[in-house]
């Protein structure tokens, strides 16, 4: 026993004496490192550098009232190549440049394949590391040129280096881009104006964190992937513009502004009883029948108003009792002087003595002015504070930066005159913006309700909403029923026998007020000294007057080719908008006649469920919904009737496209991260992962699209 | 309190010795883990500190319980034990959670811990072939009663573990050859197992690189050893680590670049598990590497001396075979931080963050420390009550 004992002490200091020399083992190889190796691992030591690298967040969207895109980051690439990368060796290289140059100048179109090759070959031999060859290349681009000889090898065979970043892009070019807005051209910070500005902070998101290792001649490479903090891309906008709506109103204020050469305009459409701005353009002239979307000046652009202010003059009286519709008014012959100062009507030689509406309805200066300064002469600030009590002499605070001042001045103020009651009962010495005064006006159309305009209604995280704006309203009476209802007759009447008679058409009403104003010139005045005369001419209404939809306005300032009445140059814009707007809104007039008998169901594609219903009702024909909640749903054609029936979408499981449009059909695809890649054009016939399957992101999806092909489903009848 | 302080017995040394490792386990998982923290606790650097803090406490407590117990009583527990480990190691093969391609970790379930299978394997065929061979120690030289008993479960237990964990079945192996060894298990025998064991490395390789389908992870064990062997031909991302670990001892020096002023951890993968030796030279020099050596060298010097002492040849293999593991794996790790092996992913004990790997660690110190519990109480009481229940079939 004692002898085992001892023969096992003695094993175990012989593994001891083992364990000893493992360990001086690894100190001698410390001491060796540093002793020996000091000099190279330190030169090493000294070339790296590491540095946390912001990871771009996606900037979120803007979509219009539908979820349509108005601004989006697309991504684009810069290509970059490593030409030291180990199997790029030089008889690969060799084998290859000429075919690569070709190629590569036959896709840019910026070089000739010769001075490609001789740049290639010139980084090749300066062995350089991070070699630029395009910036800003688009994503079909760089599909095609990952085909190509070198760099179809890949990152590491090829030395092919990508680098994604963003770039904001507007699907609808102009098209309400200044509100939509913009990243302005300041080189030392970005600043975004328009909605891009305001909600900054929500679109932009939080960038990510990469801690990156610099390797050769100014490349980073990722340490690795435990060293990363994910970006959180940005919150997506959903605005209250309308798409088609905004189409309307630019091409209709364009289209005005050429015939006039006016210098610039702007159109703003609202829905009476939300305030949801539906459309919002603003042109400016940069040239010869050349117009830009440069200056909000719907936002912006406080001035005198003119005529339409009128219409805030006759409410005060008709709250105060000082006036009546039936009031008569002598507005002799068109000519009275203030304090030695002429105010004269359009209409020369005047109207004689007239009822109180047709002063308004006329826009006599003359009849406008005695009703106010009759009532208002002992008090002129009991006037003033009828307007204040409108609530107009406040800024909105709308959704977006840069909202101009409303100016409307007290007794006490230092540039308060004998001339002031009498001027501003006519819309002068006062100072509104188009989008204030169209709040005013969409009060009167929503009975008295004054709401706050609506630019933003959602944002989306993820499609998911996370916050949503509602209606708010600023005053909820601006004045009392019975008022309203006058206010309501007078602009009609405007439209009617008024002013603005161009504007009167047999299938609708139109109720709104014109306004001429001379737009003063800074320190010349209005022009009277040698200066040319410059007008505004402004319409701002609402329709259908009896059930008020929308209420619209438009502003044309300074027009050169003689027009410049309000019902002249800004009445044809509104009555273009206003008429299309009605064709087209089903939900204003009654849905097309019933009776007619359709020799066939037309096909619609495969789609957005509610979509295809609107559309089918838009024909007055009936699509039945089988799942009323389902989001995609296919027509379906049951017993000369069509069935839209539901497309189930699961994520993760692959969607039947066929039979939809490239757009829904690619937007539900990619929803689920697949890439695609889609041949022909029409509607989807073929895609190559069938339905059902169940998909992972990053994998690869053909789509196969033809026009000719029938997108309705025949629904198979068995007794047939 | 009082209680507790006073009921810590057995090896003083020991005890100091897991107290000082323990505070250079904080600072250099304190130092190391800055990049973890800002990526995964939003910059809260103190997380990782705590969460070590608050395990080794866990630890000390568990080691602490491990030593009250007899340590006769693990004789029995082994048995049951190593049957145990079959299944748990079959099931962590099949399901194991799957971190970095290895199926190391199993869930428990409720509770919601992982721990790697091959710990649990590891602490049950020590105590076994401990037992086994104080057994046998009167025909310890035969093959047949000798050899056999002694060897089947080692090679059953290392295969199980191989599949996913090369080096911990490796280590194993080795403990369980020098504990057998050590165990006066004839070196003829031993001598042959080497060379067949040689044999089956080598077909195991020839399998890898002919169909790497068949072991998932013999792509990585390749690649590891071509790296290791090959140097100027390795990929940039292996030599990458051993030159990062590299330049870590360059840049400590004699003295180190003093606490938390490591760059070093910043380009290391995985600073505060792999290469932790590495990062604790940057800091504090060869002279800190030196010191943490010498630690665990006293470690085991204090095993043998508990070994020594011990009455009974089963406390004696049990602490000296639980010591020799330990204090191996902590000198594989630094080989491979010094780049003296290729890379293997064991840690260092006690100082390597870690959750559970560092408990088992602790429960094995605290079985040391109950033999040498059980000697200070008995050499006391002037009896050998050990040797006897050692020697009674029914303890066996």
């Amino acid at each position: 026993m004692e002898e085992a004992k001892k023969s096992i002490l003695l094993r175990v200091y012989l593994v001891y004496l083992g364990i000893l020399l493992f360990a001086i083992a690894i100190m001698g190889r410390v001491v060796y490192i540093q002793s020996f190796e000091s000099v190279k691992l330190m030169e090493q030591a000294q070339k790296q550098e590491l540095n946390w690298f912001d990871v771009e967040a996606i900037r979120g969207n803007i979509c219009s009232d539908d979820g349509t895109l108005l601004a989006t980051s697309v991504p684009i690439f810069d290509i970059r190549m490593d030409m030291c990368t180990d199997s790029l060796t030089k008889e690969v290289f060799r084998r290859n440049v000429d075919s690569l140059a070709y190629r590569l100048s036959r896709l840019f179109r910026d070089r000739t394949p010769s001075q490609y090759r001789d740049e290639l070959w010139e980084a090749k031999k300066s062995r350089a590391r991070y070699y630029l060859i395009k910036r800003n290349i688009t994503y079909p681009e760089l599909t095609e040129l990952r085909t190509f000889p070198i760099f179809r090898r890949g990152k590491y065979k090829g030395g092919l280096i990508v680098i994604p970043h963003y770039q904001r892009e507007l699907p609808y070019k102009d098209l309400a881009k200044r509100t939509i807005g913009y990243e302005s051209k300041d080189e030392s910070n970005r600043v975004f104006v328009g909605l891009e500005g305001f909600f900054s902070q929500d679109l932009q998101g939080l960038a990510g964190k990469r801690l990156m290792r610099k390797v050769g001649s100014g490349a980073w490479v990722p340490v690795d992937l435990d060293s990363e903090l994910e970006p959180q891309n940005g919150d997506d906008i959903i605005t209250t513009i309308d798409i088609n709506i905004q189409d309307l109103a630019e091409r209709a204020l364009l289209k005005e502004l050429i015939a006039d050469s006016a210098d610039h305009g702007c159109v703003v459409v609202m829905e009476v009883s939300t305030g949801s701005i539906k459309a919002i353009a603003n042109l400016k002239r940069v040239g010869r029948d050349r117009y830009e979307e440069d200056y909000n000046y719907a936002v912006g652009e406080s001035t005198e108003p003119g005529s339409t202010f009128k219409l805030a003059s006759f409410l005060v009286a008709l709250e105060d009792g000082k006036v009546d519709l039936n009031t008569l008014v002598e507005t002799g012959n068109g000519e009275i002087k203030y304090s030695g100062r002429r105010m004269s009507d359009s209409h020369r030689g005047g109207y004689g003595t007239i009822t109180a509406r047709e002063v308004f309805e006329k826009s006599s200066n003359v009849g406008t002015s005695q009703i106010i300064v009759n009532a208002y002469e002992t008090e002129p600030q009991k006037f003033i504070d009828g307007i204040y009590k409108l609530g107009i002499h406040h800024q909105l605070g709308l959704q977006i930066s840069g909202e101009g001042h409303p100016n409307i001045k007290d007794t006490k103020n230092k540039f308060w005159s004998k001339l002031s009651l009498p001027w501003i009962s006519i819309g002068y010495e006062v100072a509104m913006t188009p989008l204030q005064l169209l709040t005013f006006y969409n009060a009167i159309a929503n009975n008295g309700a004054m709401v706050k305009p609506l630019l933003v209604k959602e944002i989306h995280r993820n499609g998911q909403v996370v916050k949503s704006f509602d209606t708010q309203v600023i005053n909820p009476s601006i004045c009392s029923p019975a008022t309203i209802a006058k206010a309501k007759l007078m602009l009609l009447g405007v439209v009617e026998e008024g002013t603005a008679t161009n504007l009167k058409n047999p299938v609708y009403k139109i109720a709104g007020k014109t306004g001429t104003a001379q737009v003063a010139q800074g320190k010349e005045g209005y022009g009277n000294r040698g200066g040319k005369v410059q007008y505004k001419g402004s319409f701002v209404g609402f329709f259908p007057a009896e059930n008020p939809k929308y209420s619209m306005i438009v502003v044309i300032n300074n027009p050169k080719k003689g027009k410049y009445y309000g019902a002249a140059i800004a009445g044809p814009v509104f009555k273009e908008v206003a008429d299309q707007l009605y064709a087209h809104s089903p939900e204003i007039h009654y849905a097309a006649s019933k009776d007619t008998v359709y020799p066939r169901i037309p096909s619609s594609k495969a789609g957005k469920r509610k979509e295809i219903e609107l559309l089918y009702g838009e024909l007055g024909m009936n699509a039945v919904s089988v799942n009323p909640n389902a989001l995609w749903a296919r027509p379906t054609l049951i017993h000369e009737s069509v069935s839209l029936i539901p497309e189930s979408v699961t994520r993760g499981i692959m969607p039947d496209v066929t039979g939809m449009g490239l757009k829904d059909a690619v937007y539900l695809l990619e929803q689920n991260g697949l890439h695609v890649t889609i041949k022909g054009k029409g509607s989807v016939v073929s895609q190559s992962i069938m339905s059902g399957k169940q998909v992972s992101r990053g994998e690869k999806v053909l789509i196969v699209l033809d026009i000719s092909s029938k997108s309705i489903h025949k629904e198979e009848k068995p007794e047939a | 309190m009082f209680d507790f302080v006073r009921n810590i017995k057995g090896d003083r040394v020991i005890w100091i010795i897991v107290i000082i490792l323990s505070i250079f386990s904080l600072l250099a998982v304190y130092s190391s883990t800055g990049l973890l923290a800002y990526k995964k606790q939003g910059g809260d650097t103190e997380h990782y500190l705590m969460r070590q803090f608050i395990i080794l406490g866990l630890g000390f407590f568990l080691m602490y319980v491990m030593h009250l117990i007899k340590y006769t009583y693990y004789s029995r527990l082994a048995q049951i034990g190593l049957i145990l480990t079959i299944p748990l190691l079959l099931v962590t093969l099949i399901s194991g959670t799957n971190l970095n391609e290895a199926n190391r970790w199993l869930t428990v379930p409720i509770i919601n811990i992982t721990f790697q299978s091959s710990d649990v394997a590891k602490l049950f065929l020590i105590m076994y072939v401990a037992r086994v061979l104080s057994k046998n120690q009167e025909k310890i030289k035969e093959f047949k009663r000798g050899f056999l008993p002694a060897i089947f479960p080692v090679i059953i237990i290392c295969m199980l573990i191989l599949p996913a964990n090369f080096s911990t079945a490796a280590i194993l192996f080795v403990t369980c050859i020098v504990l057998m060894f050590i165990g006066r298990v004839n070196v003829k025998y031993i001598m042959a197992l080497m060379g067949v064991g040689m044999v089956a490395v080598i077909l195991l390789l020839g399998i890898a690189v002919m169909a790497p389908n068949l072991l998932p992870r013999s792509t990585t064990w390749k690649n590891r050893i071509e790296n290791f062997i090959n140097k100027d031909n390795a990929s940039s991302d292996e030599t990458y680590q051993v030159d990062q670990a590299k330049i870590a001892i360059v840049s400590g020096g004699i003295l180190g670049k003093s606490p938390g002023k490591s760059t070093q951890r910043n380009f290391l993968p995985h600073p505060y598990s792999d290469f932790i030796f590495a990062i604790i030279i940057e800091e504090y020099g060869l002279v800190g590497g030196t010191v943490v050596m010498l630690l665990y060298l006293i470690l085991f010097f204090r095993v043998i001396r508990i070994a020594n002492k011990c009455p009974g040849n089963f406390g004696a293999l049990l602490s000296v075979g639980i010591g020799f593991s330990l204090v191996f794996q902590a000198l594989i790790n630094m080989a491979v931080a010094v780049s003296l092996f290729p890379v293997t992913g064991q840690t260092l004990p006690l100082i390597s963050m870690g959750g559970t790997s560092i408990w088992f660690t602790c429960i094995s110190l605290g079985i040391i420390l109950s033999v040498s519990r059980r000697t200070e109480i008995e050499t006391k009481n002037g009896t050998e009550v050990d040797v006897l229940q050692e020697n009674q079939p029914a303890m066996a």
